[in-house]
């Protein structure tokens, strides 16, 4: 195993700075642990798988320039969020998209893995449902929503990101989050949620 | 207040004592809060768990790594993997060793002896099953026997009707074992006798080596490991290597004397540094190390003879692996101490000759060579 993989993130960041090989070494600890939740997050941000992948990449080439440079950057998944975030603003504001626009790209079968099992099945178009409600938010309470349920900050890093209140981001996340519910639930069958129990 | 703020403060701990009582007694006695809390835990489980389904793609990984400059392979290489190699080829090759030594040592300690000057070669045994095969064999005069270390001492042999006996062939120069009941008598110093039960049965005895004896020794096989050392030093490990890494298995067949051909199969990897475009075509090195199947044809040479038991020898390989061309050159020794079974050791020059985007380039490493050969 890997001595650097115990490290936490700002260890990591420290060993960025360093020559090679030590720092693929720590960009590689840093991939594995963030790329799956920030993937996530650009393809629930953009209307388009290819878009989602440009965003992905360009958000960590950009993280990676910023992080081995700046000795002030601290928190990795903050950092690496906020850049999506900001990435994912300029495209929006580039394409001017219009916010009722449903993705007709997303497709529940984007989200399959090799099962199919009905309720691997129902647990794929959830997915894809959330994608499409996001898609129907007004595009600041979409970037609050996932990124606090997808890339997990929490509603005051949030309201730093966004250099807003505390309270507007909760309001705009709960809403934006009863919103989702209530576009989700008609497609949505109940029977899943008896698996809670 | 909506429902999901309720929910979101319940499960953060933000509510206070009167907020959370009226959140329970809502839960208990309003079906529809309940199932709308169920599919608002039911909904962020699944988007917690649904990352599994973005992991991002290999290439996308590389693409991001090489614009980076970054070596995209992980670095760890399971030590214990590499390890089961090793301990594979060490077991395998002890094994072997005993296996074929208790093979020899089962022959060489029959019922019979024979002096220095009777030495038998191992390659010149067949049975007679018949007694009038054996007797038309012998003739009533003095027997003068040969072997292919030169003459025997004259031995008189003598049908007995009850004991089992073994004479050299003078005409054909091999020794006879029979499987009839025969008696060597020496005539003056003799080459072998019998001691202890002089009853052998054959069957039993002598099976293993009759395999490996009868078939005029035509084919070769080697079973080798072939560590290896990179010309530069590698900063990339695999991330996992081949079970049977370095090692390596041959067949040989003589063509002419001394000069033998081969074909060989070997689990490795190559150390490669090469430039290339990525997709922004931005110019970036790429180092990997992958693991290699290689399927190659040799030819051999052994040009002399160290005593009867060493035999130096240069080999030239050339074969192929998927990412490319392989030539290997070896100077090395083959070890006889039993007739059929060698051990053989040598030092082996690599290249692997491999194109990107158009432009060649090549990879050398150095290899040792040990193993084990049977000829067959």
């Amino acid at each position: 195993m890997d001595k650097y993989s115990t490290y936490n993130d700002e260890q990591l960041l420290t060993l960025l700075r360093e020559n090679e090989p030590i720092k693929s070494h720590a960009f590689r600890i840093i991939w594995d642990r963030h790329s799956d939740k920030l993937m996530q997050y650009c393809r629930f941000s953009t209307t388009s798988r290819d878009d989602a992948q440009d965003l992905f990449q360009n958000t960590w080439i950009s993280f990676f320039e910023i992080a081995s440079n700046d000795t002030k950057v601290k928190n990795i998944k903050f950092n690496l969020f906020k850049i999506a975030h900001y990435k994912s603003l300029n495209k929006y504001k580039e394409s001017k998209r219009a916010n009722s626009i449903f993705d007709s790209n997303v497709d529940s079968d984007e989200f399959m893995s090799s099962t199919n099992l009905i309720e691997e099945i129902e647990y794929q178009e959830l997915i894809a449902n959330f994608h499409i409600a996001v898609n129907c938010l007004e595009f600041s309470t979409a970037q609050y929503l996932l990124l606090h349920w997808i890339a997990g900050l929490n509603f005051r890093e949030i309201a730093d990101l966004f250099e807003v209140s505390y309270d507007s981001v909760r309001m705009k996340c709960t809403r934006g989050m009863s919103k989702v519910i209530d576009l989700i639930k008609p497609k949505y069958n109940i029977k899943k949620s008896e698996d809670i129990k | 207040m909506n429902s999901v703020e309720r929910f979101i403060d319940f499960l953060d701990d933000n509510q206070d004592k009167l907020q959370e009582t009226t959140f329970i007694k809502d839960f208990c006695d309003d079906r529809e809060f309940r199932e709308s809390f169920r599919q608002y835990i039911t909904l962020t489980k699944t988007l917690n768990e649904s990352s599994k389904y973005f992991v991002p793609s290999d290439e996308i990984r590389r693409n991001v790594f090489n614009s980076l400059g970054l070596v995209a392979t992980t670095s760890s290489v399971p030590v214990k993997t590499f390890r089961l190699s090793k301990m594979f080829a060490v077991t395998a090759t002890a094994i072997a060793a005993f296996m074929l030594g208790y093979a020899v040592s089962s022959y060489n300690s029959n019922s019979w002896q024979y002096d220095d000057s009777g030495l038998y070669s191992g390659r010149e045994i067949e049975f007679i099953n018949s007694t009038d095969d054996l007797l038309s064999k012998f003739s009533s005069k003095p027997f003068i026997g040969k072997s292919s270390h030169g003459d025997v001492n004259r031995t008189q042999l003598s049908y007995s009707g009850e004991k089992e006996t073994f004479m050299f062939d003078d005409e054909e120069s091999s020794l006879i074992l029979a499987s009839n009941l025969y008696e060597a008598i020496p005539d003056n110093k003799p080459d072998f006798e019998f001691s202890g039960n002089k009853i052998i049965d054959p069957d039993k005895q002598y099976d293993t080596l009759m395999i490996i004896r009868s078939s005029d020794e035509k084919f070769g096989f080697e079973f080798k490991n072939t560590p290896s050392w990179f010309s530069k030093d590698p900063i990339v490990q695999p991330y996992e290597l081949n079970r049977f890494n370095n090692l390596s298995i041959s067949l040989l067949y003589p063509i002419f004397d001394g000069l033998k051909i081969g074909a060989d199969f070997r689990q490795e990897t190559f150390y490669l540094e090469y430039e290339g475009f990525n997709s922004r075509d931005q110019n970036v090195f790429i180092y990997q190390q992958p693991n290699l199947s290689s399927y190659s044809l040799f030819l051999r040479y052994n040009p002399f003879d160290i005593g009867s038991k060493l035999k130096p020898f240069v080999q030239f390989n050339g074969g192929f692996n998927k990412f490319g061309y392989t030539t290997r050159e070896m100077i090395g020794i083959e070890y006889y101490p039993f007739d059929n079974v060698y051990i053989l050791a040598g030092a082996e020059f690599n290249q692997l000759f491999f194109k990107h985007d158009a432009e060649s380039f090549t990879s050398n490493k150095f290899s040792l060579n040990y193993g084990l050969g049977v000829k067959f």
